[in-house]
């Protein structure tokens, strides 16, 4: 796995090899984002499709990372989960509406740069995050990957090797957990 | 609770996305779909796609899967070309006719479509010596031909200095083709020969394949057996064997000689070995088909004593006279058995009147249009002879003939063509018979008192072709 220092430098002089290097260690995190969000309500070919568009559209911002604001793993991963988000949902008014996907507009994902508009908003997430870091291995990697990646419980047993009965547990009492840390500020 | 931290971390900014993805996460991915994301990014980059990065042994897979079907291809290619070219090999070399060469040496050539030889053979030792020395170099038969004749040159078989006789034939099924063959073979065999200003014979035959089984049975060339063949249509006696090794000129030759005796027996007086002419010309079945051969026979008149065996097995028409004036016969054998079916006129002794004691079996075993005359004129003496005829009798003859059915008569027994009903001109001189009347003569009637041997209507013909003092009888 490459150091973003690294990455950057190489999307910078070399930007050939720079995204080639860039997908060959994200290319893994950006489909299983998008393809767990969108398999439902799209073709793999078009799941295949908005994952290009991430790493495109990383690639044309590369001018535009600032490693301090984040790491390229977070661009990226922030980047599909709001495009996939996108597709989501403007496949979700299509089906409702019966209205060509392009024609929706909508469009969050420009805004991720932003800062949050809501203190408290922002506030909250820190808080979730640490109580979810503090869960320890493996839970945490397994809230993550179910919360985040939104992958189903028998693709963590695989990736982890842990039962998927003892993941839906461990995700339960986590969740249980969470409750009672996060109790006054959900 | 769930959809809630589900909705919140949807939301999270990069920051916060930094801080919870600080760790590595595992995150496999199908390498196809992978390369293929790849090169669809790169294309759409602008960039060209980075040579392969397939593994060296996937690479070794792709070459062997399009070479195992190019293998394939060029396999059965192979195979189809092998068979093909058999098959030519076959078409092209395969004989389809021989050609058979004699002079003295004898040999057999096979022969292709294309008029090439494609093997050769001696049938003799001579034959052997000639092949040795021409070379090979065209195979087109006709220069083939010339070079066996050239060899024979050069080895004395031919020459200017002695008569030159060759013998060629063609063997094939196909009519035609051999035909051809035979007269393409014929024209550059003279081309050749007054090329070399030789003066020879050539004789062509064309034959199928079965002769040339036989022929081989016997070990000689079809050319060969058709020459020998000839000459037994002469002479009986001759077998085979004597003649396999003699030359084409020899066997010419003899057929000459066989030929002018014929002819000149028609002319002199003292031919008695011309018998044995007649009646191996009666024995030959293939010679003495429906052409009525025996006037020949004919000749026989002039033999006196003799025993004529006259046998003839033809079917057509046969006149037997073979004691054409049987006036001359004196004590003599005629035994005259012909199994002919129809026409026969068997004057075994023509003019009977002057048929002494003899023996005239006439057996015919014909069923029809016997005028078996075994004494001419019946109404002439019969001494105590068997002939067994009384005037006026019809005895049958020993083959049962009775009543023959009067057929017209092909019958050119006679030199007159005639049919029976009008042996006008077969008179003899004298006609005193008495009995004539009795019986259904026309005027066939000998003039001699001898009987008349007829069975209900026997019509005699009386052939008196030569003229001879002693009997003075009609000639003609």
């Amino acid at each position: 796995m490459v150091s973003d220092s690294n990455l950057l430098n190489l999307l910078h002089n070399n930007p050939n090899d720079g995204l080639e290097t860039m997908m060959e260690n994200y290319m893994g995190l950006v489909y299983k984002i998008v393809h767990n969000q969108l398999s439902s309500v799209l073709s793999s070919e078009d799941i295949e499709e908005c994952v290009s568009d991430v790493f495109l559209y990383v690639f044309n911002y590369k001018d535009n990372i600032d490693l301090q604001k984040g790491s390229i793993k977070a661009l990226l991963a922030v980047i599909a989960k709001r495009k996939s988000i996108d597709l989501y949902r403007k496949h979700k008014k299509t089906i409702d509406l019966k209205v060509p996907l392009e024609s929706i507009e909508e469009n969050t994902f420009e805004e991720f740069d932003s800062v949050s508009d809501s203190v408290s908003n922002n506030e909250r997430n820190k808080l979730l995050i640490d109580a979810i870091k503090s869960l320890g291995e493996p839970d945490s990697e397994i809230i993550i990957r179910k919360f985040f990646f939104r992958e189903s419980s028998k693709d963590i047993s695989k990736v982890l090797g842990i039962k998927a009965n003892t993941i839906d547990k461990k995700s339960s009492r986590c969740m249980n957990k969470l409750k009672k840390i996060l109790r006054g500020v959900l | 609770m769930e959809d809630n931290i589900l909705k919140i971390l949807d939301d999270l900014d990069l920051e916060e996305v930094s801080l919870l993805l600080d760790q590595d996460f595992s995150m496999p991915i199908d390498n196809k779909i992978k390369n293929r994301i790849k090169s669809s990014v790169i294309k759409k980059a602008g960039f060209d796609l980075i040579p392969s990065k397939k593994s060296y042994l996937s690479r070794i897979k792709d070459n062997i899967k399009s070479n195992l079907v190019r293998n394939r291809i060029a396999f059965a290619c192979s195979l189809s070309i092998l068979f093909l070219g058999f098959g030519t090999y076959t078409y092209i070399k395969l004989p389809v006719a021989y050609v058979s060469l004699d002079i003295n040496p004898s040999i057999e050539l096979s022969v292709n479509r294309f008029n090439n030889v494609v093997s050769t053979s001696a049938l003799n030792k001579d034959g052997q010596i000639l092949l040795n020395d021409i070379n090979s170099y065209d195979k087109s038969v006709y220069s083939i031909v010339n070079g066996i004749i050239d060899s024979a040159i050069k080895e004395k078989y031919i020459s200017n200095n002695k008569p030159t006789a060759i013998a060629v034939a063609s063997i094939s099924d196909d009519y035609e083709l051999r035909n051809r063959l035979e007269n393409d073979l014929k024209n550059s065999i003279s081309n050749h020969f007054s090329k070399k200003s030789i003066d020879g014979a050539i004789y062509s035959y064309d034959e199928d394949f079965s002769k040339r089984d036989a022929a081989q049975k016997m070990n000689i060339s079809v050319g060969k057996m058709n020459l020998i063949e000839e000459l037994i249509s002469f002479d009986e006696n001759i077998t085979i064997d004597e003649y396999k090794n003699k030359s084409v000129v020899d066997i010419d030759d003899k057929i000459l000689e066989f030929k002018d005796n014929t002819k000149e027996s028609d002319k002199t007086s003292d031919d008695s070995t011309k018998n044995i002419n007649n009646s191996n010309l009666s024995k030959t079945k293939e010679e003495n088909i429906s052409v009525n051969n025996n006037s020949l026979v004919n000749t026989n008149s002039r033999n006196k004593p003799t025993n004529n065996n006259n046998t003839n097995t033809s079917s057509g028409n046969n006149s037997n006279n073979s004691n054409g004036d049987s006036s001359k016969n004196k004590p003599s054998d005629n035994n005259n058995n012909s199994s002919s079916s129809s026409n026969n006129y068997n004057n075994s002794n023509g003019d009977s009147s002057k048929n002494k004691p003899s023996d005239n079996n006439n057996s015919s075993s014909s069923s029809s249009n016997n005028s078996n005359n075994s004494n001419g004129d019946s109404s002439s003496n019969n001494r105590p002879g068997n002939s067994g005829n009384a005037p006026g009798h019809n005895k049958p003859n020993y083959n049962g003939n009775h009543h023959n059915h009067n057929r017209p008569n092909n019958n050119n027994g006679n030199h007159y063509g005639h049919d029976k009903n009008n042996n006008g001109h077969h008179h003899h001189d004298h006609d005193d018979d008495d009995d004539d009347d009795d019986y259904k003569r026309d005027h066939y009637y000998l003039e001699n008192k001898s009987y008349n041997n007829e069975r209900g209507n026997n019509y005699h013909e009386h052939n008196k072709y030569y003229d001879d003092d002693k009997y003075n009888n009609d000639d003609y």
